[in-house]
């Protein structure tokens, strides 16, 4: 009785991963057999392999569009908004989480307001804020942009971490007579490096990939990013559908670099762990 | 070992940022360099010397901002406008005027940033204001009158013509506040040897368009005989819909010829021709035509899926793109009037200005000439396969030996009836916009022909140019 | 525990300063011009709550967009988040396939949403389109053209979303690093099921992460705009409008930019209710040490 019970228990995880890794890889392979395609090709709805392997489509997509100096930018745009926003916005999340304050609430509820504004309602005052500020059309305009859309889900991911550390692990470095930032420094960041691997990756993710703001906050060929890009191959009578998915693979190798590198870091977590009683 | 290294990559990372901002806050405060479109041309300036006689007026650095970049067709002719451009108005015989060029993918992009811009009175120099931002513009008095500056030159008015004038100048006050670069002018294409097996003509009469549609799809040689679709702006199913209305009679063409914006959707004649579009889409379209954007309704034509597409000129490249269409192709689409001798015949909305000082607009003028005069035309004809405004302008035999099909439509042009124009181009951003979605309802049987048109006039109704 | 002022000053500092540069004056502007009758290009009148009231007496757009988001930030807020932990559970295991599993379902929140809309559109084609092709092999007969008919388009919007967890997945795994295994080792010795440790033990201790999440999760609906205008554009008629969408339409498409924020202001409303409602049910912020 209870092995036919396991045995229905392992094929229906069976079944389940199996889908959810075939609805996770499906798109990717794709994204990268259409790479290869012609545009007939992938408009007749093709979900195989290529006819012909050919490169062509990169080749154009690097004509067509200005992709390598958008790299550029979008790898230090990326890469800067990652680091400030976990480092900055895990201090927020630590006294939010672990301290009692008045306002505490406060805090939590106004953080999380930027998780409902509606991004066309931002897109005008962010504009008009920037151009002010003289940070329209600047790298440094963007990174702080990106740091504020992350900052709802970086304080909340860290806070949620920060809550299940027991408190003793600071009562005894306290007592040992070790500060209060480099407490925060040396032992809990290091405890938090799951939570941190997270939170980078998502916001990565965001910064790396978000296009509206991009587009109206820069305006020289200088300074945007490569989500950009991929809206040159799309336009209403002449589209190249095969130059814009080798772009998107091009997009999408950082990212999973990043996203592998950093999960990484959440599993070495993992002999740091063992810390939550 | 790993953790030194991610500290080490922090440091350098942290350092790359002090930098950064440190750059961002002078970099911010001189204007950046030219775009990449137009780098080389203005680099090559080294005439400053030249330009400080004093003849000249001052040098003014443009503010432009293009859609026309990567796949889009008319992406060469921009390139061409502003390469000659910077080369004539170097500081060396005319003033030295450099274009800054931001680019905007996406012509819906383009227009949601204008409408940013011009509610921060950030408006480029020269920009187009489709999307009922000139409108907007006009209004609140952001959008500089070239009267004057047609007026003091007799010669370039006669290459625009009398009727894009008119055009132009088609507002309330006289101003004019755009000006167009080319003329529109729509049929159909469609596939000789299919129309060839099933043993018919071009229509001449809806009813024998309907007519032809059975027989190729009776006669077994194409089961879906239309590329219809619903996707993105309707493009091609709303060309043939404003043909039904637009040569069904007088009162129809008077409705598709609607100066400004349909106030109203309530007509007899567009119930009607959208019950036929209903039925063209149910009985004689592929099943993704609703739903479908252009790329794939026009690459079911060019597959031979289909047998008929309204489109313009500007698609006839598609046909001997050999990554699109199998070898061959070019030579078995005919081009056609729709039934009735009627075309859809209207011009591109065009260039404006925005105002700011006088030496600005000056420039901005010039740009603005020099993209829409006779040298102007012929470089969207040549790049992008515009016809020029003015019908006295001769279109060159090179071009016409190039583009058969062109030309055929061309002399096809003078036998004309029903001129009208498309109903996207007469129908405020909010009813082009919600087409889309009410297509699939009239076609999914939830509403009829009248039922749509009440739809389109609460679309109608929601858009802040409404009633103005 | 208790707190300096001081720490607490300069470790919330640059949130505060990030947060005040990016979202108050935006947030001040909406507020504000939500009771104005600002169209583009134009300046801004007063007209107190006609907004308001235009939205909810006379706007069934708007009330078809609201029931549409907060449908499915309840799917969101319980399925998604279902399969995401169920997912990170079975991860949990270590079985050979977890490392793989856990890096590929990443894969489609890394693709760009244009892309992921433009495969569905693909695959849900009633003419080539894969579904329907293999529907069609098991004998299935009249399928749907699934974006476009108003009784599947919801459904078919929904698929594109609802199973891609794995930012849920991700933020659980890693809050298990931080669970003892001496815990584990306890439940077994006791004779506990693998299943009843789960459920009485390892997701007890997940409440924190899978309130956030449900929190990500739920208002994640408040932002979803690029799959939909890839896919369905909020039809066909209102089906698949959502409010983000809507205020998008308002802003730019009827270029009134005042009524949009009226929108925009019911939304972060209705979205700090769903927050503290979920903090409440979670009881998030509560001490749990």
């Amino acid at each position: 009785m209870t092995n036919v019970k396991k045995v229905v228990t392992k094929v229906l995880i069976f079944l389940f991963i199996t889908t959810i890794i075939i609805i996770s890889v499906g798109p990717l392979l794709w994204v990268l057999f259409s790479s290869f395609k012609t545009n007939k090709e992938i408009l007749s709805g093709s979900l195989g392999l290529p006819a012909v392997f050919s490169f062509k489509n990169y080749v154009d997509a690097m004509k067509i569009a200005p992709i390598p100096q958008f790299y550029g930018n979008s790898i230090i745009v990326a890469g800067v908004a990652t680091i400030l926003n976990v480092f900055l916005l895990s201090m927020a999340a630590y006294v939010i989480a672990r301290f009692d304050w008045k306002g505490k609430n406060f805090f939590r509820m106004m953080f999380s307001v930027g998780l409902l504004i509606p991004g066309a309602a931002l897109l005008l005052p962010l504009y008009q804020t920037m151009t002010t500020m003289h940070l329209h059309d600047t790298l440094s305009g963007l990174i702080l942009v990106y740091i504020a859309f992350g900052l709802p889900t970086t304080i909340f991911v860290m806070s949620s971490y920060f809550m299940g550390i027991p408190k003793e692990l600071e009562e005894s470095a306290y007592l040992d007579g070790c500060g209060f930032f480099r407490t925060f420094r040396t032992i809990i960041l290091p405890i938090a490096k799951p939570a941190m691997g997270t939170a980078a990756v998502l916001e990565f993710l965001l910064a790396w990939n978000e296009f509206q703001f991009a587009l109206t906050l820069t305006s020289s060929n200088t300074k945007r990013t490569l989500p950009i890009a991929l809206y040159y191959f799309k336009s209403q009578f002449a589209s190249n559908y095969g130059a814009m998915f080798a772009a998107t693979i091009l997009v999408i190798i950082p990212s999973i670099i990043v996203y592998i590198a950093l999960q990484e870091q959440v599993v070495s977590g993992l002999s740091a762990g063992a810390v939550k009683a | 070992m790993k953790k030194a290294n991610f500290r080490a990559i922090l440091a350098v990372l942290l350092a790359g940022v002090m930098c950064l901002s440190v750059t961002a806050c002078s970099g911010g405060t001189e204007s950046s360099s030219v775009s990449s479109t137009v780098e080389e041309s203005s680099t090559g300036e080294s005439s400053e010397a030249s330009s400080a006689e004093g003849e000249l007026p001052k040098p003014v650095e443009l503010n432009i901002a293009t859609f026309r970049v990567g796949t889009h067709n008319a992406a060469a002719a921009e390139t061409r406008y502003f390469t000659e451009f910077q080369e004539m108005y170097n500081g060396v015989d005319k003033q030295k005027i450099t274009l800054k060029v931001e680019e905007m993918p996406s012509d819906q992009e383009y227009y949601n940033q204008m409408k940013v811009r011009a509610s921060s009175n950030t408006l480029p120099d020269v920009f187009e204001g489709n999307a009922g931002v000139l409108e907007l513009a006009v209004e609140n008095g952001i959008a500089v009158d070239m009267n004057p500056y047609v007026e003091a030159d007799p010669e370039y008015a006669e290459e625009l013509g009398e009727d894009a004038l008119a055009f132009g100048r088609n507002w309330e006050d006289g101003g004019l506040y755009n000006i167009s670069y080319g003329l529109q002018a729509i049929g159909y294409f469609y596939n000789k040897e299919m129309f060839e097996a099933a043993g018919i003509e071009p229509a001449t009469t809806w009813d024998e368009w309907m007519s032809n549609l059975e027989a190729l799809k009776t006669s077994g040689v194409c089961s879906a005989p239309l590329s219809m679709m619903t996707g993105e702006n309707g493009w091609t199913t709303n060309l043939i819909l404003s043909s039904i209305v637009g040569t069904s009679g007088e009162e129809g063409n008077a409705f598709m010829n609607t100066n400004g914006y349909i106030q109203s959707y309530q007509l007899p004649e567009l119930a009607e021709a959208l019950d036929m579009i209903k039925v063209m889409f149910t009985d004689y379209s592929l099943p993704d035509a609703v739903g479908s954007d252009y790329a794939t309704t026009a690459n079911h034509f060019l597959n031979e899926e289909t047998a008929i597409i309204a489109n313009g000129p500007w698609m006839t490249p598609d046909f001997s793109n050999t990554e699109k269409a199998a070898e061959g192709f070019a030579d078995k689409v005919g081009v056609a009037l729709f039934p009735e001798n009627g075309s859809i015949s209207q011009f591109e909305r065009g260039y404006s200005i925005a105002k700011s000082d006088k030496a600005r607009e000056d420039a901005a003028w010039e740009f603005v000439k020099f993209k829409t005069g006779t040298y102007g035309q012929q470089i969207h004809l040549e790049e992008a396969g515009t016809l020029p405004m003015n019908p006295d302008t001769p279109i060159p035999e090179e071009y016409k030996e190039a583009n058969p099909l062109v030309a055929e439509l061309i002399s096809k042009m003078a036998d004309i009836k029903w001129r009208y124009k498309s109903i996207d181009a007469i129908s405020y951003t909010t009813v082009v916009d919600a087409m889309p979605t009410i297509y699939p309802l009239l076609i999914d049987g939830t509403i009829d022909g009248q039922g749509m048109c009440d739809q389109l006039d609460e679309a109608a109704a929601k858009d802040a140019n409404f009633g103005k | 525990m208790k707190i300096k002022k001081k720490w607490l000053v300069i470790f919330l500092l640059p949130a505060t300063l990030i947060f005040a540069f990016v979202y108050a004056v935006p947030v001040a502007m909406l507020v504000t011009t939500s009771f104005t009758d600002w169209v583009v290009a134009s300046d801004p009148h007063f007209n107190g709550i006609d907004n308001y009231i235009k939205l909810f007496t006379q706007d069934t757009q708007f009330l078809h967009a609201t029931t549409n988001t907060l449908l499915w930030m309840l799917l969101q807020s319980t399925i998604h988040i279902l399969i995401g932990v169920l997912v990170a559970l079975i991860l949990s295991r270590k079985k050979f396939y977890w490392k793989f599993t856990r890096t590929v379902y990443m894969f489609p929140n890394i693709i760009s949403s244009a892309a992921i809309g433009m495969l569905f559109v693909m695959l849900l084609n009633p003419s080539f389109g894969i579904v329907n092709k293999g529907l069609e092999a098991l004998g299935f007969q009249n399928l749907p053209n699934w974006f476009s008919n108003s009784s599947t388009a919801f459904f078919a919007v929904t698929i594109t979303w609802l199973p891609f967890a794995a930012t849920v997945t991700i933020l659980v795994m890693a809050e298990m690093t931080s669970l003892d295994p001496a815990i584990m080792e306890a439940a077994k010795v006791d004779g506990a099921t693998e299943f009843q440790t789960n459920i009485y033990i390892i997701l007890p201790l997940m409440k924190n992460i899978i309130g956030t999440t449900t929190v990500l999760g739920a208002t994640s609906m408040l932002q979803k705009l690029d799959i939909l205008m890839m896919t369905t554009k909020g039809g066909p008629g209102d089906v698949t409008l959502n409010l983000p969408l809507y205020v998008y339409n308002t802003a730019f498409s009827a270029k009134q930019f005042g009524l949009a924020n009226s929108i925009g202001v019911i939304m972060i409303v209705l979205g700090l209710v769903a927050v503290g409602l979920i903090n409440r049910i979670y009881g998030i912020g509560k001490k749990d040490y």
